[in-house]
């Protein structure tokens, strides 16, 4: 009997341990849960809908999308009217995105905006989906300039999203290959990479082609310009715009500022070279008064 | 003889038919050797129910049980034992209390996570940076911003109008964020002043805003 006693309090204690060292992210999800319930309760969804969808949304919290997502992304399409399947496509893709280890955060962020912005449900749900296909892309090109010998210094998540985005504004794999090539040649990092790429898109989405974007923000990158250079850069080129020039001019414009700043560094940079060299010991170079 | 035997074994547990009687009697009559063999039987019955009973000591049933062979339990007889067993518990106010004490422990270890979660986010919120969105607008009616730090809430962060121009105060981390003002509750204009944009995924742009310390 005291033996039994003795299995008993163990087990208690192993019950408290467990409970313990249970997962965080079901705890404090409740009020998430409440909210999505009441929110597909009050739709005109068929019962059976409304059966599935909550446990679609409960699966997906116990996979890792965070619960306030969750409730907003549901709440947010009933109120445009979303039906069940489309719905349950954006926790498909969200669910999915964090089980391959992807960052979820632009999938969701994606989807959220689209909701608010009165995008059609199922637009919202291919855009996500595209999205969700270029991470999918973007990190083995990522793993590849890594492994090639980019430095690490900077966050993979970022890099990835970077890449993902600059892949559906139509920047080819090789293109960006050939960039993050660029990058690692100039020493720069997997932060420049995402900086300098975060560019390019903008420059994009501002009506640059794709292979004009990539090469001003190559010569940057080789030329080791700073991320305020960058935002410089890009400001330069919405100024532009705004005063109606087209964008790939503007670029073009850009690009030859630049080539002849740096050709008028250069020659300060020779003049510097050709004075100091006077009075270099024998040997030292290029000098010429000797 | 074996057949007589289990006759005569029925009738001293008194378990024998009329019939089975009437079979062991013709048998002795005709079997010599079989009435010696019931003769020596009774006798000892005889003498067995005259002799003194004296009663077993009490440890006695159990001392037999453990001279038996023990046989080996299986991993599964002992996890059912474990899991359906019938059990009494047996409690005093010691073991009530450190339950007790344990209970409350754990209870305040996971209270002191999720304190400790906010303290964490405290911390988070103390590295904030103010920063003000301004937008020019003098025929608006209402104007807001939505952005990736209010998760696209169109009704979250509302400006304020002072001549004809709509600001708002907010304290980010730093970072890069990407947002949009929507006028009378409608029209989504990315911030004119914005010094980059980004596609949007849906054909349109939103305003890039860096926060550094």
């Amino acid at each position: 009997m005291i033996q039994n006693t003795n299995k008993l309090m163990i087990g208690y204690f192993a019950c408290i341990l467990l409970l313990l060292a249970m997962p965080v992210r079901m705890l404090g999800a409740e009020n998430h849960l409440v909210a999505i319930s009441s929110a597909v309760d009050a739709s005109t969804l068929l019962a059976t809908q409304k059966i599935e969808l909550k446990a679609k949304a409960v699966a997906a919290i116990q996979g890792g999308v965070p619960a306030e997502d969750v409730e907003i992304v549901i709440t947010r399409a009933l109120h445009r009217k979303a039906d069940a399947a489309t719905i349950s496509r954006y926790l498909a893709t969200s669910g999915a995105v964090k089980k391959e280890g992807l960052p979820i955060g632009p999938v969701l962020d994606r989807i959220e905006q689209g909701l608010s912005k009165g995008v059609p449900p199922t637009q919202v749900a291919q855009a996500s989906e595209r999205l969700a296909d270029k991470l999918r892309s973007a990190r083995p090109l990522i793993d590849q300039l890594l492994r090639e010998g980019l430095s690490g210094k900077g966050d993979r998540e970022e890099a990835i999203t970077a890449t993902a985005r600059a892949l559906e504004q139509s920047f080819s794999e090789e293109a960006l290959i050939g960039f993050g090539t660029a990058v690692r040649r100039s020493k720069g990092s997997l932060q420049v990479f995402t900086r300098t790429l975060d560019t390019a898109s903008s420059l994009s989405a501002n009506g640059v082609s794709g292979k004009t974007a990539l090469s001003l923000v190559t010569t940057a990158v080789e030329r080791g310009y700073t991320a305020r250079d960058l935002d410089t850069m890009a400001r330069r080129l919405d100024a532009e715009v705004k005063k109606g020039a087209r964008p790939e001019d503007a670029a073009a414009a850009i690009g030859r500022e630049d080539m002849r700043d740096a050709r008028s560094m250069r020659r300060d940079d020779m003049r510097r070279d050709i004075k100091s060299d006077h009075g270099r010991g024998a040997g030292s170079g290029m000098g010429r008064g000797r | 003889m074996n057949r007589e035997r289990d006759i005569i074994h029925k009738i001293l547990d008194k378990e024998a038919e009329e019939q089975d009687k009437r079979s062991l009697a013709r048998a002795l009559e005709t079997d010599p050797a079989a009435r010696q063999d019931i003769l020596g039987i009774t006798t000892a019955v005889r003498l067995l129910e005259q002799s003194e009973r004296l009663e077993a000591p009490p440890s006695f049933a159990a001392g037999v049980m453990n001279k038996l062979p023990q046989a080996r339990p299986t991993v599964l007889s002992l996890l059912r034992n474990f899991l359906f067993s019938s059990r009494v518990l047996r409690w005093n106010m010691a073991s009530a209390l450190a339950i007790a004490l344990v209970s409350i422990l754990a209870l305040g270890a996971v209270s002191l996570r999720t304190r400790t979660d906010a303290t964490i986010h405290t911390g988070q919120a103390e590295a904030k940076v103010l920063v003000r969105l301004t937008f020019y607008a003098p025929q608006a009616r209402t104007v807001a911003v939505a952005g990736d730090f209010n998760k696209w809430k169109t009704t979250a962060d509302a400006m304020r109008r002072s001549n004809g121009i709509w600001s708002i105060d907010l304290k980010l981390q730093p970072g890069v964020y990407t947002y949009s003002f929507i006028v009378d509750e409608g029209s989504w204009v990315p911030d004119p002043g914005a010094e980059s944009y980004k596609d949007d995924g849906f054909g349109s742009r939103n305003a890039v805003l860096r926060v550094n310390i």
